[in-house]
């Protein structure tokens, strides 16, 4: 029979070795954690995926920005219809970090392009660039702290979200490489790739009616958390005499009503790029400049989805609109004699 | 949607630790009134309008409970009606009302070529469905002179408003509450550690296995076409999703109910494992079902058996009406209080559906039993009576997860055996989690054969406790996203 002074000390003893064991995993859990991620994001580096552009002086204009970019505006569309050869850098998690310093590095070993085409994206001042991105210049290392440190003292809670977004990129990396070796190429990791890929086939949306009540979004207003790379790319491009296409491709409908500050958001950027005499911005998120509520245009779009991306018949229809303003922009014309409709 | 402390939040858990250390603190003729406050400052940091709607709900039938408990004759069932009247009127009103007007309206559009219905923009109370259901128990039971009406108006509030129950159930009835928020408790480490590890446990069904299966499922119901096989994976993935959800949910509702030295009834007992859908109602969400059969489906059957008269009619037997219509009606009724969409009625009914067909058809399956020799088998025909029934199940789930009849059936059309590379890296995420959780179900369920486990050295224990907390750090879904049952 124990005694209640030998109980308490038996459960202290137990809560103890509790505490011990749990920090000791919980650096064991995070080291393992780094570690993978780590080892996933270390290939390809951008460096090598530049330095294999074959005829690098082809390349006149860059297409940068999101997942909207990658699935709405295509170098082969560009290269059909004004015969100019475009490099495309867009993809989910490529925020304005990311392609601020893709601008330099590209400038770098490329070259400068003479248009620069950049996809306006509703969240881009509060949407931060993935930290497994940014490890693919080799300048950026690793945020998170050391494992052995002392402080936090449980990492996995206090690095949540960063180890989420770590295992969902470990996630998206070991896609890519299933969906390699099912016999299918990421256009993200290839050059070729890239400039073949012409939209996704599919529409995904289920058509309804606006439900009574949905979730809308503000837009990430400005600086956010990566803001002043905008104002810095805008330098860089101002300073380099790259002329600058800013568009914001169509939102599906009920995108767009739960954006509901879409206007104000573009007013936003206009006002931002007031000073910049190269930069055009092209709203096409207006149902007035293309059709909106068209399902089919559309691979993805909600009530209370604030994202949404064109699919292959939205990409035909959209670069039927939004190919001869480039055609004008290319040959020198400012935004006060673009048609109305643009401005 | 409202805001509001959730179960899956810090601000909850520090909540929890306040209003359990103050509960122990407290002497036992004021708890009442601690947990009384505790829970209406719960529910109303959600919104103060709908801590009105409970207060008044609560007073009303506290009220007329105690007057019904005294009168007799036809004030008395004037003052049942009044009791049941009530609640449920503030339920369809809050609940339903936009989908009976427009259900209306669209009657007239298709007739009369009228324009469809707007949506009335009406607040719904959280827990509404659940707390009605409590308060509606109660009135019956007490007309019924199965349990006394309570005369401190405390316990009752607590017995309306408890936190741990409020949102999402279980729906206790009040013989089994009342009497244990009347019993002093005293504070005892292993009942409070029960308590704990029941709650660490409905976190890691929620936090590491719902929340995870939720990224694949959603993806695969937002957009079904050329999901292919995935179509299939979705549906079973929602299956464990949903009841790893509300389990969950469960698990630290009693868990926390343990916490406090009281004990609620078991809400799940290992759905999966049934061997009809009669038998899954009575392993899914018991507290609801047992509250659908004491209140809806044997007053219905009884009443459709004393207006047939004769023991047959229409060749099918008294019994077989009463239970017939009575299955079709609980059930579609049942689906309804899910959610004020016909996808849920029609979730319901078909529930009702596979109930009826397997009573009517229980003599043609025996025979086909014997024919095919299956009852030489006992286990093989047991695990194969699991496997229809998970499918039965799982297939009336995609009406549930819909969000309109056209979505189930675009779900339904694109559905083929071919599995496309994409998504692949998440199924098979997904697939090691649900093994896991499958594994630590099966060691519970089976705790006989893992007595070893108890034996332990309680330094080794900790040790094991410390793997599991790490675990559910390490693999939970960082974003808070709610119960699902809580729309209910």
């Amino acid at each position: 029979m124990m005694t209640p002074r030998a109980g308490w000390m038996r459960i202290g003893r137990a809560g103890l070795v509790f505490v011990l064991t749990l920090v000791v995993l919980d650096r064991a859990f995070f080291a393992a954690l780094d570690w993978t991620y780590r080892s996933v994001e270390r290939n390809p580096e951008l460096r090598q995926k530049l330095e294999g552009v074959k005829n690098k002086s082809a390349y006149q204009w860059l297409i940068l920005g999101t997942s909207r970019m990658f699935e709405d505006v295509h170098p082969s569309f560009i290269g059909q219809s004004l015969g100019i050869k475009a490099f495309k850098e867009a993809s989910k998690g490529k925020s304005l970090l990311y392609n601020y310093e893709f601008y330099r590095l590209y400038s770098e070993m490329i070259g400068k392009p003479r248009v620069v085409i950049y996809g306006l994206d509703y969240f881009m001042f509060g949407y931060p660039s993935d930290p497994g991105l940014m490890r693919r210049f080799g300048t950026a290392g690793s945020t998170a702290p050391k494992p052995l440190s002392l402080w936090p003292p449980l990492l996995m809670i206090a690095h949540k979200d960063a180890n989420e977004r770590a295992v969902m990129r470990i996630l998206e990396q070991l896609q890519s490489r299933l969906t390699s070796a099912m016999g299918e190429i990421n256009p993200e990791n290839n050059v070729d790739a890239m400039e073949a890929y012409v939209g996704d086939p599919v529409s995904k949306i289920v058509e309804r009616p606006a439900p009574a009540r949905f979730d809308t979004v503000p837009y990430s207003r400005f600086p956010g958390s990566e803001g002043e790379y905008f104002t810095k790319l805008l330098r860089a491009w101002q300073d380099d005499g790259v002329r600058v296409v800013l568009v914001y491709p169509p939102d599906y409908i009920a995108t767009h009503r739960t954006n509901f500050e879409h206007d104000a958001f573009i007013a936003e950027v206009k006002r931002l790029t007031a000073d910049c005499t190269l930069c055009v911005v092209l709203d096409y998120g207006d149902p007035l400049r293309f059709p909106l509520s068209t399902a089919a245009y559309f691979r993805d779009g909600d009530y209370g989805n604030s994202n949404s991306h064109l699919s292959k018949q939205g990409v035909e229809a959209f670069n039927r609109v939004l190919l001869p303003d480039l055609k004008r922009i290319a040959a020198g014309y400012r935004e006060h004699s673009l048609p109305a409709r643009l401005r | 949607m409202m805001s509001g402390v959730t179960f899956n939040s810090v601000p909850f858990w520090t909540f929890c630790l306040v209003s359990v250390t103050g509960y122990y603190l407290a002497p036992h003729r004021f708890r009442w009134l601690w947990l009384v406050l505790a829970s209406y400052v719960f529910y109303g940091t959600f919104d103060l309008r709908i801590l009105s709607v409970l207060i008044g709900l609560t007073a009303f039938v506290y009220g007329v409970s105690r007057a019904m408990d005294r009168a007799s004759g036809r004030i008395r069932w004037l003052l049942f009606l009044a009791d049941i009247g009530v609640p449920l009127a503030a339920l369809v009103i809050f609940k339903y009302l936009t989908f009976f007007w427009q259900a209306i309206r669209a009657l007239g559009a298709f007739a009369l070529g009228s324009r469809p219905a707007d949506p009335f923009n009406i607040l719904v109370p959280i827990g509404i469905s659940f707390y009605v259901f409590k308060l509606l128990s109660y009135a019956i039971d007490t007309y019924r002179r199965k349990i006394p009406a309570e005369k401190h108006i405390g316990y009752f509030a607590l017995y309306v408003s408890y936190f741990p129950q409020i949102l999402a159930g279980p729906i206790e009835r009040p013989g089994d509450l009342l009497p244990q928020l009347r019993r002093p408790v005293v504070f005892d480490p292993s009942v409070v550690m029960v308590g704990v590890r029941l709650i660490a446990w409905g976190l890691f069904k929620k936090m590491v296995v719902a929340d995870r299966l939720s990224y694949y499922v959603d993806e695969v119901f937002l957009a079904p076409q050329y999901k292919s096989l995935h179509l299939l994976v979705a549906a079973y993935f929602y299956y464990v999703q949903i009841y790893c959800d509300f389990s969950g949910y469960s698990d630290i509702s009693t868990g926390l109910s343990r916490t406090l030295g009281l004990t609620p009834p078991i809400n799940f007992n290992y759905p999966y494992l049934s061997r009809s859908v009669s038998e899954f109602w009575t392993r899914w969400h018991i507290t609801l079902s047992s509250w659908l059969r004491d209140y809806l489906f044997l007053p219905i059957a009884y009443s459709v058996m004393r207006l047939i008269k004769a023991d047959r009619w229409g060749g099918i037997t008294a019994e077989g009406w009463g239970y017939g219509i009575g299955t079709f009606a609980t059930m579609a009724l049942g689906g309804l209080w899910h959610g004020a969409a016909w996808t849920f009625v029609a979730w319901g009914v078909l529930h009702g559906l596979y109930q009826v067909v397997s009573t009517a058809t229980h003599r043609l399956r025996r025979r086909w039993c014997r024919a095919f020799r299956l009852n030489r088998v006992p286990r093989i025909h047991a695990a194969l009576k699991v496997v229809i029934v998970f499918h039965l199940v799982a297939f009336a789930w995609i009406l549930f997860r819909a969000t309109s009849f056209e979505h189930a059936r675009i779900y339904l059309r694109y559905f083929q055996f071919k599995l496309p590379p994409i998504g692949m890296a998440n199924l098979l995420f997904d697939l090691a989690v649900v093994s896991v959780f499958f594994g630590m179900e099966y060691v519970q369920r089976h705790r006989q054969r893992f007595l070893l486990l108890d034996r332990l050295p309680v330094e080794l224990k900790a040790v094991g406790y410390a793997l599991f907390v790490a675990g559910l750090m390490t693999f939970s879904v960082a974003a808070n996203s709610p119960f699902i049952y809580f729309r209910f």
